[in-house]
């Protein structure tokens, strides 16, 4: 049995993926099918990518050996791929990117997106200034709240920031509410999807862009005199950072991928996100077939992680297949574990993790002892932690932070006061 | 493609025997009259009485087909009014059974076919074939899911299984549907075509203007099947311009509206609002 992933022509990855779109989005995914087609082999626009990617980006993104972790752990060589040193700060910029450049020779002025932790916001909205193209984000309302700075940033850039509040208010209900608006304004806008989910062609589409972290790595270690590494780990929202490493070495049956996803509060209903080494079952949502977190009679379920980008009940069709398969392990690290991780990274190398980021170093932690100095661990952090700093002071520092906030209420109002 | 064994008792009367849900939407589809309108109910919004009492003021008001929503957590194609009642609908408990129960005592209560329509994944998950069976067994007559595409693989079984249920498909054709694209739709059709005469989602007002109509006569020149237009579709004046074009105006978030304004008992002002989109 091979491992390696094809995708049928209509964009199944084994009975998953597909483009179940209402009839009206159907030649708008067929219109961006058919530019992907057309460009993503092109070298002029891979070239431009490539452009991109060295001058604005910062590609290639560092690969760092992780050596006080490595004796702190006792075990294997543990490198960590800094994807959080992309420009923006995770490695969503390079989908967002990649997307953008083809909107553009789409013709299409406008992006749209939808956004979780902000990062992929941020990244749209930096794209679309860098590209001179219009920017709206949907953004669910509850992960507005708990990613104030990100919105701000996106605001920042020029971007119109949507605040949905239907449904569980998260990155779900973000989605719908995009594809919504997308069906008002399919002749102008391109949906810049975030993940390497939703109809086809997305899930092929984010992943080819994506995999350009996985590619970089393979030279990297080769650099350092690895030929292969034992496991990559990386964390899992809807998956693109994921199959962006994993792509590479899906080919390499001796190399052992783990996705971790988030274990959030526990294991009881709607206290995570666990879809592949939980209760993730078949279903057709969100204009693609994979699995889902949901109830008996198909509704989708609520969700919960402390990291807003992982914080969602569907999973990319691919993933879903390869783990269906049994190519992929599925993990996951729970709120507590996350945060201790966090601290662990900071302390050990002076590397701040976002909270995503920080699942695969919770369960590389698990993982490395039971290794030896021969195998060579790989952590994807996907994001830096800057974004999160209003949930992690709260948690890591929670009186200090309430003193801070409250003296700056108070200095403000006083401003204000003295300026009245 | 044979109906379920308990219609085809041999002691039945004839009709009975051959009848499939689906000839009862033919049928009232068949007959003469002006634009009818199809009413959209989103079942179990804000309770299940509601919507049995919502249902029987659409039948009095002299509507044609009642077409009742299962409740989906992430309806794609709906805007904010219906998307709201699915999530109050589904956080007042409307499960399964519990629509099944309203269905059934619906198409108990009522003449008027009922069309069921909900999203993909509500049929997935139960299994197309048990899903058709059981709708057509509570007394449905056909189905509309419009994540559904024909396209995709899936497609085949899904409307096998309406077809064995003896259940019509209604297709929906957008407006950036192409011809090519509605010659297929009509191809898996059996009653009617819903007509969607603009972008968006459900909810924002559409005016019914001449492209409207020049768009609905272009499909009508396809397909043989009736016509349903709708989205947007708020007032009888809009419904008596689409004269001569769609058999059947549909109307849903209006009077989703209507019985949010009057969640204690919406019977009488769906029924008014009802007669003053039909009324002649
Ligand atoms: C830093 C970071 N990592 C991971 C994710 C999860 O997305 P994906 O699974 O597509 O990589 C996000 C999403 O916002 C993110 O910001």
């Amino acid at each position: 049995m091979t491992h390696a992933s094809h995708d049928t022509d209509a964009g199944r990855f084994g009975s998953f993926g597909g483009c179940f779109v209402p009839e009206v989005l159907r030649p708008a995914l067929e219109e961006i099918a058919e530019a992907w087609e057309r460009y993503g082999d092109d070298a002029d626009f891979r070239e431009e990518l490539a452009h991109y990617g060295r001058t604005y980006v910062g590609r290639p993104t560092p690969l760092f050996e992780a050596t006080n972790l490595t004796e702190h752990l006792g075990g294997a060589r543990i490198f960590v791929k800094l994807e959080g040193l992309a420009h923006t700060g995770a490695h969503k910029i390079n989908n967002a990117l990649g997307q953008a450049l083809l909107a553009k020779r789409m013709g299409k002025t406008r992006v749209i997106a939808e956004t979780g932790a902000g990062q992929h916001g941020v990244a749209t909205a930096t794209a679309a200034a860098a590209l001179g193209l219009e920017c709206e984000v949907f953004m669910g309302a509850v992960d507005a709240r708990r990613q104030v700075p990100n919105r701000f940033w996106m605001e920042c850039m020029g971007a119109t920031v949507r605040q949905v509040h239907e449904g569980t208010a998260t990155l779900k209900d973000a989605v719908n509410a995009a594809m919504r608006h997308w069906t008002e304004r399919i002749e102008d806008t391109h949906y810049l999807l975030g993940s390497a989910l939703g109809p086809h062609p997305y899930p092929t589409m984010v992943r080819t862009f994506q995999a350009v972290i996985g590619r970089e790595l393979r030279e990297q270690l080769a650099e350092r005199g690895v030929d292969r590494p034992h496991t990559i780990v990386a964390c899992v929202g809807g998956g693109s950072n994921a199959i962006g490493v994993f792509h590479e070495f899906v080919g390499d049956a001796d190399v052992r991928l783990v996705g971790v996803e988030a274990g959030g509060r526990g294991t009881g209903r709607g206290d995570n996100a666990v879809r592949m080494s939980g209760d993730g079952r078949p279903g057709i949502v969100q204009a693609y077939r994979s699995l889902f977190l949901l109830d008996d009679d198909g509704q989708v379920l609520p969700t919960h992680s402390v990291s807003a980008g992982l914080d969602y009940p569907g999973i990319g069709p691919e993933l879903a297949h390869l783990g269906t398969t049994g190519r992929i392990d599925f993990a996951s690290a729970t709120d507590d574990e996350t945060l201790a991780a966090v601290r662990l990274l900071a302390q050990k190398e002076g590397i701040l993790p976002a909270l995503e980021s920080a699942h695969a170093v919770a369960h590389a932690t698990k993982l490395a002892p039971d290794l030896t100095h021969d195998d060579a661990l790989v952590v994807n952090l996907s994001g830096r932690g800057d974004k999160d700093l209003f949930i992690m002071a709260e948690a890591l520092d929670r009186d200090a932070w309430r003193a801070f906030l409250r003296d700056e209420l108070a200095r403000m109002d006083a401003d204000d006061e003295a300026n009245a | 493609m044979t109906p379920p064994p308990n219609e085809q008792a041999p002691n039945e009367p004839a009709r009975a025997s051959t009848e499939r849900p689906a000839d009862r939407l033919r049928a009232k589809l068949a007959e003469r009259g002006a634009t009818g309108l199809m009413a959209h109910l989103v079942a179990g919004f804000p309770n299940r009485a509601a919507t049995i009492d919502a249902a029987r003021a659409i039948e009095a008001a002299g509507a044609d087909v009642l077409e009742l929503q299962f409740p989906f957590s992430d309806p794609l194609a709906d805007g904010p009014v219906v998307l709201q009642a699915c999530q109050d609908a589904l956080d007042a408990g409307t499960d399964h059974a519990a629509f099944l129960g309203m269905l059934e005592e619906i198409t108990r209560s009522i003449r008027i076919p009922t069309v069921v329509m909900t999203y993909a994944n509500v049929p997935f998950v139960r299994g197309f074939a048990s899903f058709a069976r059981e709708l057509a067994a509570a007394g449905a007559t056909g189905l509309i899911v419009p994540d559904l595409p024909h396209t995709e693989p899936e497609f085949a079984e899904f409307r096998a299984a309406l077809g064995d249920a003896g259940l019509s498909y209604v297709p929906v054709v957008a407006p950036t549907s192409t011809p090519k694209t509605i010659a297929e739709l009509a191809e898996v059709a059996d009653t009617f075509l819903y007509v969607v005469v603009r972008l968006g989602v459900t909810g924002r007002a559409s005016t019914i203007d001449d492209a409207v109509r020049t768009r609905l006569a272009e499909i009508s020149a396809i397909t043989p099947h009736p016509l349903a237009a709708g989205f947007g579709i708020q007032s009888g004046e809009q419904v008596r311009s689409l004269a001569g074009h769609a058999r059947l105006a549909v109307v849903g978030s209006k009077i989703v509206t209507t019985i949010r304004e009057h969640a204690d008992a919406p019977g009488p002002a769906v029924e008014s609002l009802v007669r003053s989109l039909v009324g002649d």
